[in-house]
Order: structure tokens, then C-alpha cells, then sequence
């Protein structure tokens, strides 16, 4: 079972005449076709773990008297010491620097308005004067946003090519994209940003309902489970059993 | 053989021929040259094909992406993070802060004659907290996914030796009786009385009636570990002595960690 192999050089007869001659610098390798590998023959690749150090259990062991802490003073105490950042009282690198501008300081100013997405991105995906708005673009994968980027409107930027006429809605357009969406045929349109939920505009929303005979709460299940359909988030199965359970009845 | 023996070279050494012992090779020389030896996989093995009374069926060729040098640690690796992730992780003390009572003093500081106590729920009292105990934690390791498919890879096709390829079992167990099953495995060589044996049965999406047959067939033998060619347990993979695998599982596990490895749903 024991084959013997030479692991990194192949051509044996030539390996072996350098390994007299001059001195080889690294060990060669040699492959053994070793047994089967089973519960019992595991181990750790050399190198790859180490013992924990031992502290405090003599001076043989190297970290025996203080465990590396030195001698007295707040840093030989238990617990950690000086907070992170703290100099001796010294006025501190973090606090003697100024802040930056925008997201670095802290500050929203500096964050994006918008997800944007380049021409190049939208050429070939989709079929000529399909329409394309940022809920298809989500859909298909080809703009992924999550966290703060989630509600962020989409801009369409210039880079690249575009050869096929689109119908693109979108919140906002550089005028280059712009100008070669139209030259390819399509249209740019800017479409209006999600409205910003507040209280009075909802309780306007709620009234102009009941003027049209309709209740708030039923209409918001109907776009819930309308929602629901379009990202094929319902349960078809169940969804029959109701059915077929109410038609018993 | 053990990996990573430093053994000096020789010009002996440099010789195909199998030897018996590889402490054959140490002969001293004035230069020496330290040779590393590493533990690597058999590569392209075959595997016996039998049908399901045991006859032979011609041979199967195992042909699997492994790992070379570092095989023995990779599996190590995977298989401790297997283990480790088992650990549900809720073993949980009260620390003194956490163990009710203990407002009073038990008695006053001085002229009792007993030792000074300040707290009934002191680590040194009955009923105290206790002192770094454990707390509900998370043992959880990851493994990058294409090195844990290389560790199983290298795990299985090191078990070619043991490995047998069997005809698929449709309408072979169809009683769901243990007998049955056991009877079969003995006719093709593993016999799931005497030593531990790993049956890799088609998939469930493949053939769904295996879960009213061969598993609840064998589910009740001990020595007998049942996994479906999509979930592969490496430790009974490890654990096994031989291994059955079914003739779709055999295509699938070629296909799935061979060195094209194609894409497919599988949770290893």
C-alpha cells in the first residue's frame, strides 16, 4: 500500500542526481499513499495549532511570576488597564485630529442619494422598448440593495453603450445617459420619489378613501397580498385549501 | 505511515518500486537530506460493481477532486467543525449575582467565631453562584464551502478500498424489512452484524421510496449508518468500515466532487 511518490518532483531519475550534487533548499516531498483516513488517524495540519500558553504555573515555563504583565502598576492589575485610545492624559490622536467631512465624520451629508446603475449594465438584459424600472432591476438580480440602499431611488449613469431602445423610469438621469438612452431610441423618464409617510398626509389618505367608499384597512391587505403575489411569496397550496374549505362551507 | 516523518534522503530512496516499510529508505548518508513525507489519497480508484445478490457487475471508477498534502488535516478540520457545531451550546450556571437571595449578612463581622461571611450566595456557600461556570455559548466554526466539499471529496475517496458499488435498490427492499436489507448487504460483502457499515443510498429527490424502504429497513441497526448521496455524514463516512454506495449515488458523488464538479443543490 506504501507507494512511494515524489510529490513535487515528477521526473524521479532527474530529481535524484541535484539532490547529491548541489544542496536543495527544500526538502523534497514525498507522497505516501498512506492508509485509509478514518476517526482515528485524523490530526491537525503541522503548523496549524498551537499550545495555549500556560501563565503562572512557574518560572520554567516562561510565563511563570507575572504571566507577562510586568511588574505593579494599573496595567498589572486584573482587568483591562486604559481604555483603547487613552495616552497617559495626554491629549489623545483621536481627539487631537480634526473630524472629516462627510460619512467619515459621522455626518449623513455625505451618503447617497441614489443606487446608481450604468448603461453597460442595462445593455442586453432586456428586450428593445421593454420598460425598466428599479422593482424589475431588483427582481432580475441586477441591482442588489439591502440596508440603507433598500428605499434609495435609482439613477441611471452614462458609462458604456446602449443600443437598444428602452423605456427607463427612474429617479433621476445624468444627462449623458440621458441623451444615449434618446439616441438609442428610448425614453428617460424621471419618476417621483416614494412620498415621505407623515401623519397628516396619511390621515388625507385614509379620508380621500372613505370618500371613494373604501376602507383604509382592507385596501392595505389587498396591496399587502397583491404584493405578496408579484414576489411569489404566497403559499399556493394553502392559499387553495382556504378556498376549497370556504366552498365546502 | 505517519504524515510528516523527516526522514534523511538517500539515493535509495529514489527508487518506484513499493517498498514494504518506508523506515527502509533512513540509511544515512554524509549529506543528508531531510525528506518530508506527507499522507496523500489514493487518486483514481476502482470499485468493485456487484448487483444485489452479490455478483459481479464489472468495476466503477472513483475519480474525485481530493487534497494531497494536506488531506489528514483538511478532514480533521472538517470534521472537528462537524462535531463542534453539534454543540447546542446551552449549558448554563447562576453566578452570584444571578442566584436569588444573599441580601443579608449571614451573621455580624465580629464575636461569633466563624469565619467572616458577607454574602449567602458566595461561590464558597452550599446553594452559592458559581464561580466561571459555563454560559449559554455559541460553538458554532464555519468552513469555506468548497473546502468542505474537498474534505469530503478526500475522505470518501480514501474509502475506495473499502468502498462496493451496488445496483440500485429500486424494488429490492420493498418489504422495508430489516432482514431483507441485511441479508442483501452480507451478499455483496459488508456484513452490518460483525463491523460498522455506511450504506450511501440515491438521493430522496431521486428516488423518494427509499425512505419507506431501505432507511426504515435499517434505521434500527447499530452498526449500520444510512446517509442519502446529497447529506454524506463524514463521520460515518469515518466511522464506517465498509462502504456501500448505490449505483446513482456512486454517479452522483463522481459527478458532484469529481474534478468537474457541477453544480447542484446539496446541503454538504
Amino acid at each position: 500500500m506504501n507507494t512511494l511518490a515524489w510529490g513535487r518532483c515528477p521526473g524521479l531519475a532527474k530529481a535524484c542526481a541535484p539532490l547529491h550534487r548541489a544542496a536543495v533548499s527544500r526538502a523534497p516531498v514525498v507522497q505516501v499513499n498512506a492508509e485509509r483516513l478514518h476517526l482515528g488517524n485524523l490530526s491537525p495540519s503541522p503548523g496549524s495549532t498551537r499550545r495555549e500558553a500556560r501563565k503562572g504555573r512557574g518560572y520554567s515555563a516562561g510565563q511563570g511570576g507575572t504571566c507577562g504583565f510586568g511588574n505593579r502598576g494599573q496595567k498589572a492589575r486584573s482587568g483591562p488597564g486604559t481604555r483603547t485610545g487613552f495616552e497617559g492624559g495626554q491629549m489623545p490622536l483621536y481627539r487631537r485630529l480634526p473630524k472629516l467631512k462627510g460619512i467619515c465624520g459621522g455626518m449623513g451629508a455625505g451618503q447617497p442619494d441614489f443606487v446608481v446603475l450604468n448603461l453597460d449594465k442595462l445593455e442586453g438584459r432586456f428586450e428593445p422598448g421593454e420598460e425598466v424600472t428599479m422593482e424589475k432591476l431588483k427582481e432580475k438580480g441586477f441591482v442588489r440593495a439591502s440596508g440603507r440602499r433598500r428605499n434609495l431611488p435609482l439613477k441611471v449613469l452614462g458609462d458604456g453603450e446602449l443600443k437598444t431602445g428602452l423605456s427607463i423610469k427612474a429617479g433621476a438621469f445624468s444627462a449623458s445617459a440621458k441623451a444615449k438612452i434618446e439616441a438609442a431610441g428610448g425614453q428617460a423618464e424621471v419618476v417621483a420619489p416614494r412620498r415621505k409617510w407623515t401623519r397628516a398626509g396619511h390621515k388625507k389618505h385614509v379620508e380621500a378613501l372613505k370618500a371613494a367608499g373604501k376602507d383604509y384597512a382592507v385596501e392595505k391587505r389587498k396591496r399587502r397580498a397583491e404584493a405578496c403575489q408579484r414576489k411569489g411569496l404566497v403559499n399556493k397550496k394553502r392559499s387553495q385549501d382556504k378556498k376549497g374549505k370556504a366552498a365546502a362551507k | 505511515m505517519l504524515a510528516h516523518q523527516r526522514l534523511p534522503a538517500t539515493s535509495s530512496c529514489v527508487s518506484q518500486q513499493p517498498l514494504s516499510k518506508p523506515a527502509a529508505l533512513v540509511r544515512p548518508t554524509s549529506r543528508q537530506q531531510s525528506l518530508q513525507v506527507c499522507n496523500s489519497t489514493v487518486k483514481d480508484a476502482t470499485v468493485p460493481m456487484k448487483d444485489a445478490t452479490g455478483a459481479d457487475k464489472g468495476e466503477g471508477k472513483l475519480a474525485l477532486k481530493v487534497a494531497e498534502e494536506t488531506a489528514k488535516g483538511l478532514v480533521h478540520r472538517y470534521l472537528v467543525m462537524v462535531q463542534q457545531n453539534k454543540r447546542r451550546g446551552t449549558a448554563s450556571t447562576l453566578t452570584r449575582a444571578e442566584v436569588r437571595g444573599g441580601g443579608k449578612k449571614p451573621m455580624v463581622q465580629k464575636g461569633t467565631g466563624n469565619a467572616r461571611r458577607g454574602s449567602s450566595v458566595s461561590p464558597l456557600f452550599p446553594g452559592g453562584g458559581i464561580t466561571f461556570g459555563p454560559k449559554p455559548k455559541d460553538w458554532s466554526i464555519s468552513m469555506n464551502k468548497k473546502e468542505r466539499r474537498l474534505a469530503l471529496a478526500t475522505a470518501l475517496q480514501s474509502a475506495a478500498d473499502d468502498m462496493i458499488v451496488v445496483e440500485n435498490l429500486d424494488g429490492k427492499v420493498q418489504d422495508g424489512k430489516t432482514k431483507t436489507l441485511l441479508s442483501l448487504l452480507r451478499n455483496v460483502g459488508a456484513d452490518a452484524n460483525t463491523s460498522k457499515v455506511l450504506l450511501i443510498t440515491n438521493s430522496l429527490e431521486t428516488s423518494p421510496d427509499r425512505k419507506d424502504t431501505v432507511i426504515r429497513a435499517g434505521r434500527n441497526v447499530e452498526k449500520l449508518y444510512i446517509n442519502t448521496a446529497d447529506k454524506i455524514r463524514v463521520f460515518d463516512l469515518l466511522k464506517a468500515h465498509k462502504v456501500v454506495v448505490e449505483e446513482g449515488a456512486f454517479a452522483h458523488i463522481n459527478s458532484f466532487y469529481g474534478p468537474q464538479q457541477k453544480e447542484a443543490a446539496a446541503v454538504n
